[in-house]
């Protein structure tokens, strides 16, 4: 980290940077979202924070693989259900509380239950075992 | 860890097609074939691999769902994936264009080090440049 001469702190990145450094073929998982919505699934899935920068955000698990990437305003509005969403499975038995809201999909009475994330993003929490 | 990232879901016309087709591009395996769901994992995630890893560090595989609709406009998720600097990144990408797969414009800057392709259903995914790691 160097700061310019009015001290303003700036980093210089090495050319080829290594964002994705660890990770498998896949990547990333790379997102329309908001920073909020990087806290929350950081804390969701219990993996830290590896970038957090202008509203930018990356997640990753502690023990390396795909990284999940939100890259901060501007984002294109949300029209409709998303093509592609996250299932999560519980530890044991262990109920899932991640303080999101509950929607209606239409799924009627099924096993797992039907969430959306701070930007409205849908993601299923299957039931255990 | 509260939860793990069980799967990626993704919604189809044609979920057999889909995830063949995924699977073949990642080379992955397609371990369950219906016409409502069809899962793909990497090829190495066998059971003996599952057995010897901690639950909450065996990554996620895909399962293709079929869904009422069109793609109304980009998606809000999708995957980037990398080549390793010992492969020819222009072969795979021609690669997967003859499987299918044609570039897409979501508005990137022509110098982009990465390339936007879209399966053959339009689900957006990038080619990111080559590394080792």
């Amino acid at each position: 980290v160097l700061a310019d001469p009015e001290g303003n702190e700036f980093c210089v990145i090495e050319p080829g940077n290594n964002f994705l450094a660890g990770t498998a073929r896949i990547g990333a998982l790379s997102s329309d979202g908001s920073q909020q919505v990087g806290h929350f699934w950081s804390e969701a899935l219990g993996w830290p924070l590896v970038w957090d920068q202008d509203e930018e955000t990356a997640i990753q698990s502690a023990s390396g693989g795909s990284k999940i990437s939100w890259g901060g305003p501007p984002w294109r509005a949300k029209t409709g259900k998303n093509r592609l969403h996250f299932d999560l499975a519980p530890d044991g038995d262990q109920a899932a509380e991640v303080g999101a809201q509950h929607i209606d999909l239409g799924q009627g009475d099924v096993s797992w239950v039907v969430l959306a994330d701070p930007d409205g993003n849908e993601f299923c929490v299957l039931a255990p075992g | 860890v509260t939860l793990r990232w069980y799967t990626l879901v993704v919604d189809c016309q044609d979920v057999r097609k889909q995830a063949a087709w995924w699977a073949e591009a990642l080379d992955w395996t397609v371990i369950h074939e219906s016409d409502k769901e069809c899962v793909i994992v990497p090829a190495w995630a066998d059971d003996a691999y599952i057995e010897q890893t901690p639950w909450e560090r065996v990554g996620p595989g895909m399962v293709f769902v079929p869904a009422a609709g069109g793609k109304p406009g980009k998606n809000r998720l999708h995957l980037d994936l990398a080549p390793h600097t010992s492969q020819d990144r222009e072969a795979e990408i021609q690669r997967l264009e003859r499987l299918g797969a044609r570039r897409v414009d979501v508005g990137q800057p022509d110098d982009a080090s990465w390339t936007v392709l879209a399966d053959p259903e339009g689900n957006e995914f990038c080619v990111l440049s080559s590394r080792d790691s």
